[in-house]
């Protein structure tokens, strides 16, 4: 079966083929339902969102002009819901203190990850960023695992460009100091 | 982008987000296939503002009725007569018949009216709180 791009789904879907949602669901679910986790942090309201998030999505999808991709214009709707959620129920958006790491000790720690074995730098990973306040994961997974544009994360988020950028550089900042921990954890387990 | 943007990039390749559960899809589109999909959302009849201000009014109407009977027998402190003495007077005569004139229109309405129209009104108030309630289920 020969894979279509977004925008050929969309227009069956707009035709009146409801089927053809289902290849949208599939291609965005882990991303919809990653980000629902990663804000609300508890898996059955993570995948509440998610649903809802799709069903409001499909239900919009006539208001979708296409000048965004797709992808970020889903997100957006998860993470506008995932907020309001979050406000409702009064959840804190920030709360790691921040500390000082220096570019030479990013540096530093970048070169240790490079020596991990895959797996357990994925542990690793994972850890750090279960242990960053919400949008701090968001931006991290978007910018760096998504490879999205800061253009894009501004859009999802409705922040400026600038201070997306600024979120980003201080969100990796608290990722390295969070590793950084890690990795000294390890070191006095084998001790 | 710098450098340690594009090697943090590189270490980021090795995270394993969380997949989303293996039925999400078939429940997504269940949703979507439902003939309810689109969440049936209580709305009262009336605006909420309209409801608050219809019942207070019924309710200062009662007092109203209510007091106008007793209110001949009962005086004034002296200090408020002092007070009314000294503010400005206002000529009253015509609101007064307009007053008189919509006491007659009233009274001329059976007692069950009203209190059919006072049970509605607190139906209806009872049902704006209901759909708070309902909208807040639903948020959650």
């Amino acid at each position: 079966m020969s894979i279509q791009t977004d925008n050929y789904y969309i227009e069956q879907v707009l035709d009146g083929n409801t089927e053809a949602f289902s290849f949208l669901v599939e291609k965005y679910q882990d991303m919809i339902y990653g980000l629902s986790l990663k804000m609300l942090r508890n898996a059955e309201d993570a995948e509440e969102l998610a649903q809802d998030t799709f069903v409001k999505a499909y239900r919009s999808l006539s208001s979708y002009k296409g000048t965004s991709k797709f992808s970020t214009w889903l997100y957006r709707i998860a993470y506008n819901a995932a907020i309001s959620a979050m406000r409702k129920r009064k959840m804190e958006l920030l709360s790691l203190d921040e500390q000082r790491v220096s570019d030479q000790d990013e540096m530093k720690i970048q070169q240790q990850m490079g020596q991990i074995k895959k797996e357990e730098l994925s542990n690793y990973l994972k850890k750090a960023i279960e242990s960053l306040p919400a949008d701090d994961q968001v931006l991290i997974t978007l910018f760096y695992y998504e490879e999205q544009s800061v253009d894009d994360i501004a859009r999802i988020t409705g922040l400026t460009e600038s201070n997306v950028k600024v979120k980003i550089h201080r969100a990796r900042k608290k990722m390295h100091i969070l590793l950084k921990d890690i990795l000294q954890e390890e070191v006095y387990s084998f001790l | 982008m710098d450098k340690r943007d594009e090697k943090f990039r590189e270490i980021m390749k090795a995270y394993e987000p969380v997949k989303a559960p293996v039925d999400f899809s078939r429940k997504v589109m269940e949703q979507i296939n439902s003939p309810i999909a689109s969440k049936t959302v209580y709305k009262p009849v009336f605006n909420k503002w309209f409801m608050r201000f219809l019942f207070g009014g019924l309710i200062a109407f009662i007092i109203y009725a209510m007091s106008g009977s007793t209110s001949e027998a009962s005086q004034k402190p002296e200090l408020i007569n002092s007070l009314a003495q000294k503010l400005p007077k206002v000529e009253l005569n015509g609101l007064n018949q307009l007053g008189q004139q919509f006491g007659e229109l009233i009274s001329g309405i059976p007692s069950v009216v009203i209190f059919t129209l006072l049970a509605a009104s607190l139906l209806l108030l009872l049902d704006v709180f209901i759909l708070k309630r309902f909208r807040q289920t639903i948020a959650v």
